[in-house]
């Protein structure tokens, strides 16, 4: 651990938030992380000195503004390792980015009878556009189940009944953001090639991007998608990147300006990617942001950040798993885990538990996070969640660690 | 911060909630879910003449969700159907007199939304 390098209390002073409130202890990043003052300014700055549409003026303010917003771009293509600027579309968010690969790719190139295999685990996000394809042209849902830590039982698809030679996609969350748990995505692509089947491979890396490296050559995957508002970045910007000659043989979700290169009365036809993906104006001060949201991180280093929040989770862990009174779900070992922590505490609802943290400021999440089919399979109805980034310190966890002892006492008390 | 939301009369609810249970013999029998966060309430109802006679609920639910729905049966067991169509949202939270906050209404609701549930099903499969 480069500790030197590495000072969670000068990062956190870069959060003007929690200036603000400096007895604030938040743990909800992995429903959305605070912003460092670089991306605040940043984005304050191109109304202040860069305001222009994109993509249409002349004059040099509009190019101005054209070219921070392709720089963006390039800074995501770069961070995520994509071959080409141009497979990076963006999006509102990692939903819209997994639906516009469900209607533009999945629809055009799926038959009634393929099997496309997802995760108990999968956020909402990751199952929703699913549906309503299966809905739509009669696909089959294989869900891969999972064992009581967490981790992804792949092979029960062999005992499943199933043709796996129908298996033309596999959509999956890299992080679980309720379990935290990091799937191998490599292996699990390594498993279905020895069975002789190649399906695309889709991933959702919402919670990933920005708390470890990601690289989608490395990752062998065909789409990727992700938000720009999870790793720092303003919300209402989201990212699909996805394989050049995919992308070329897709559909947008919305026809409109920009996104088209002749207009007729009668027909008209598609632009380039990604223009193609980026019709009207967009959320130019959000994808601008998230640059310097980008910028942000590869100062600090992902691979520093990684590390350091790899010490902050195992402390929790650590702290957690020796809590008689706390049901932690998830991997038991941190190699197989990002700091992402539901948990339950028998007798005691989690609506109760955040509301008694939020009592002496501690914000963590409690609810179903999006993932219903995990609840049915945890056989809960909701959990507390804390979830760590890059600027959470010992002293946050060791002040939530007393609100559980509140909320313990809470219980034994009634 | 909601100071009160916890005070001592709600947790007494909690506790030891009252009409907590379920009827056998019973004219409105519903179940009401908070889609946020997937709590769900079993209200059972005998009715008498168009009055509440006999009013019970079970719940897998939070303090609040529960401590309301024990402090509305409460006040409505008795009334008639009529009386309890005239309740609004806005009644609950004055019978209980503590602060709710936003994100919590849907909690102190349940048992409210499904007793209102359980009454419209009543009228209409009745006529």
């Amino acid at each position: 651990m480069q500790t030197t390098l590495y000072n969670p209390e000068i990062i956190k002073k870069d959060f003007p938030l929690f200036k603000k409130y400096p007895d604030l202890v938040y743990l909800d990043s992995a429903a959305t992380s605070q912003k460092p003052v670089q991306v605040i300014r940043t984005v304050d700055e191109v109304y202040k000195k860069n305001n222009a549409n994109v993509h249409r003026g002349i004059y040099s303010l509009a190019e101005k503004t054209t070219e921070l917003y392709e720089q963006s771009r390039d800074s995501v293509a770069s961070f995520i390792h994509a071959r080409d600027r141009n497979e990076v579309i963006f999006t509102k968010n990692t939903n819209e980015s997994i639906q516009l690969v469900v209607s533009g790719w999945a629809k055009k190139n799926l038959h009634k009878g393929d099997i496309v295999v997802l995760s108990e685990m999968e956020h909402h996000a990751n199952v929703i556009p699913w549906l309503r394809l299966k809905e739509e042209i009669g696909i089959f849902l294989f869900f891969i189940p999972i064992d009581n830590d967490g981790r992804l039982l792949h092979r029960s698809i062999l005992t499943a009944k199933l043709n796996i030679k129908k298996i033309k996609v596999v959509s999956l969350t890299y992080v679980s953001n309720v379990l935290g748990v990091i799937n191998p995505i490599k292996k699990i692509k390594s498993f279905f090639s020895s069975h002789g089947i190649s399906p695309k491979i889709i991933i959702d890396a919402a919670q990933a991007v920005g708390h470890i490296p990601v690289d989608v050559v490395n990752l062998q995957c065909d789409f990727l998608a992700f938000s720009s508002h999870k790793m720092l970045g303003p919300s209402g910007v989201g990212v699909l990147w996805g394989k050049k000659e995919l992308l070329e043989t897709m559909d947008p979700l919305i026809g409109g300006s920009h996104s088209i290169q002749v207009v007729k009365k009668e027909s008209f036809t598609w632009a380039t990617i990604p223009d193609r993906f980026e019709p009207g104006t967009p959320n130019i001060e959000g994808v601008i942001g998230l640059n310097a949201a980008i910028s942000y991180l590869k100062k600090i280093g992902v691979e520093n950040i990684q590390q350091y929040e790899e010490r902050i989770a195992e402390y929790i862990l650590e702290k957690l798993n020796s809590l008689a009174y706390i049901k932690l779900l998830g991997p038991k070992n941190i190699q197989e885990r990002l700091g992402i922590f539901s948990f339950t505490i028998p007798g005691i609802h989690p609506h109760d538990i955040a509301q008694i943290l939020d009592e002496d400021n501690i914000c963590v999440r409690a609810g179903n996070h999006c993932a219903q089919i995990l609840m049915e399979t945890l056989q809960v109805h909701a959990t507390a969640r804390a979830s760590i980034s890059l600027y959470t310190t010992k002293e946050d966890i060791d002040r939530f660690l007393v609100g559980l002892e509140k909320v313990k006492n809470f219980i034994s008390k009634s | 911060m909601q100071d009160n939301l916890y005070k001592e009369i709600i947790l007494e609810h909690w506790r030891y909630p009252l009409h907590f249970g379920i009827l056998s013999n019973k004219d409105i029998d519903v179940t009401e879910q908070n889609y946020s966060c997937g709590d769900t309430i079993h209200v059972t109802i005998k009715l008498q003449q168009k009055r509440l006679v006999q009013v019970l609920f079970t719940s897998e639910s939070c303090v609040i969700a529960k401590a309301y729905a024990s402090f509305f049966l409460d006040f409505i067991k008795g009334k008639t159907i009529q009386e309890v169509e005239k309740i609004s949202a806005k009644d609950v939270f004055n019978l209980v007199g503590a602060e709710v906050s936003t994100s919590r209404v849907k909690c102190a609701l349940l048992c409210y939304n499904a007793v209102c549930k359980g009454i419209r099903e009543y009228i209409i499969t009745k006529q």
